[in-house]
């Protein structure tokens, strides 16, 4: 049986929104997050310019019942109309051997394995292994085995509440 | 400016004078090298004045640094070009590069000067280099990643540190190069010390805020010296990362990265007994000590200081800020000829 060019062109698009969805669901596992001890609160006015960041130490209880004290730094990636749009929250502990990062602006030293963004980046200081905070903390360079550990985070009137974090940290660090 | 200030002056100008002279004459002048992981030099520093003095362009990364007793050289290893690069400390110029292993680490060097331990990380061994035969003499496989080395006093032994997937000591005959034993210290070895009597290792571990002290008589742990930390500190995890001997084999001082906080320990008895902590400017990592054991130096390299101790009084005397982006690491004394 021979298909028509539209069938054709039809099942071709099918088949393509069926592989990306197949792609997505495997290749992008969806991340479990964890309740914080007690959630943290940043006034939304502190982090109103872009790459404003602020330090905040969050509480959480590790995979074997230990207190975790996550030292976390929230940070206006972008301006936007809704001001919950480009913020993220990141622990500071580098998923390599848990050195804390910081915000670089400069970042042309650090060896990257692609074309380095042209803005801050997360950088460790002890193996320089680098992160994209526009991109969900993802690794762009270094012997990190992965991007940063990531809190969630949603505007409360005019605060910023963070209250969960990424699940695998709490492996991580126990 | 009236007569008697200028008259200080000039003989503040005079006294400064001939304090120069004297120290240049006596040949006792010390340098501190700094090594910039983030960069490609090595920042001097005056140990006299605690004052950065210059730099020498050594190479990408430069990624570990030693002396042999004479002090009439210093040898630095790059990272990013894989080179031994051998410097005169009088004029810090370069006399010499050679090609190494993948990515150089922290070496260290017999006493006479003959024999240099490079960790090549990469390659997974640690390549003895002959400063006679400007060549590599032998390849000593180890597991986990080549990191550290650390020679007896007597230039007898060699202490092979390999981080990663390793949790043992290697003990290398600098004879034969060959090793001749293995210590197990149950996690990931880190910075290495050893003892001025060469009987002690003291060793940062993965897992551990502290060290473990290594009974090299009898090739075992011997001991385990934890830091004392608040319930909060313990909660926030962190590493060790930096550790060294005083020269009178009193103290040892080691490092808590996140906590930044550097503490120090009697190692007179076993276990080691804290006897001071201090709150240091950055995370703190790598240190070293003055020859005659009144300062220690701790490099910090996410706020580009280094941050000088005095041994006696345990009072911070002066915290050098290097220029942004140097990331400095590891740090050795020449005393000048």
């Amino acid at each position: 049986m021979w298909l028509s060019r539209r069938a054709m062109l039809r099942c071709s698009v099918v088949l393509l929104g069926v592989t990306r969805t197949l792609w997505a669901s495997t290749a992008l596992p969806a991340i479990s997050y964890r309740d914080l001890t007690r959630p943290v609160t940043v006034p939304l006015g502190d982090v109103s310019e872009r790459w404003q960041f602020v330090e905040f130490d969050a509480w959480a209880v590790d995979a074997s019942g230990g207190d975790l004290l996550l030292k976390g730094v929230l940070v206006r990636t972008q301006l936007a109309d809704d001001p919950a749009d480009g913020l993220v929250a990141f622990c500071l502990a580098c998923p390599h051997e848990i050195c804390y990062v910081g915000l670089v602006e400069d970042s042309s030293a650090v060896e990257l394995d692609v074309q380095g963004p042209d803005h801050p980046l997360f950088v460790c200081p002890c193996h320089f292994s680098a992160f994209d905070p526009c991109a969900e903390g993802e690794r762009l360079g270094g012997p990190t085995p992965r991007g940063l550990f990531r809190f969630r985070v949603e505007l409360a009137g005019m605060n910023v509440r963070i209250a969960q974090v990424e699940e695998a940290v709490l492996q991580f660090l126990a | 400016m009236n007569t008697r200030t200028l008259f200080a002056l000039v003989v503040i100008l005079a006294v400064s004078s001939v304090m120069a002279t004297v120290v240049a004459e006596n040949g006792q002048q010390q340098k501190l090298y700094v090594l910039s992981s983030g960069s490609n030099d090595a920042i001097i520093i005056d140990v006299a004045t605690n004052e950065i003095i210059g730099s020498i362009e050594v190479g990408g990364w430069p990624h570990g640094v030693a002396i042999p007793e004479s002090n009439d050289v210093v040898y630095f290893v790059t990272e990013a070009d894989n080179k031994l690069v051998i410097v005169d400390p009088v004029t810090d110029k370069i006399l010499g590069k050679y090609p190494i292993g993948d990515t150089p680490n922290e070496l260290d060097v017999t006493p006479d000067g003959r024999f240099l331990y490079i960790p090549a990380r990469s390659d997974g061994v640690y390549e003895v280099f002959d400063t006679v035969k400007k060549e590599i003499v032998a390849r000593i496989p180890t597991k986990g990643l080549p990191h550290n080395a650390v020679v007896s006093p007597d230039g007898r032994f060699m202490y092979l540190s390999p981080q990663g997937d390793n949790d043992l000591i290697y003990v290398a005959d600098t004879r034969t190069h060959t090793i001749t034993a293995t210590i197990n210290t149950e996690h990931g070895p880190r910075p290495i010390a050893i003892s001025p009597d060469g009987k002690w290792l003291y060793v940062n571990t993965d897992e551990l805020l502290g060290f473990k002290v290594l009974d090299l008589e009898k090739n075992e742990v011997a001991s385990t010296a934890y830091y004392g930390l608040t319930d909060k500190e313990k909660a926030e995890r962190s590493r060790s990362h930096g550790v060294v001997a005083t020269p009178d084999g009193k103290e040892v001082w080691s490092s808590d990265v996140n906590h930044e906080l550097v503490f120090v320990f009697d190692v007179t008895q076993n276990p080691p007994k804290q006897i001071a902590r201090f709150e240091n400017p950055g995370d703190p990592y790598w240190l070293t000590v003055t020859p005659d054991g009144k300062t220690v130096y701790v490099a910090s390299a996410t706020d580009d200081t280094v941050t000088a101790y005095d041994v006696a009084s345990k009072k911070q005397v002066a915290v050098i800020q290097l220029p942004r982006g140097k990331a400095p690491k590891r740090m050795q004394i020449v005393t000048l000829p």
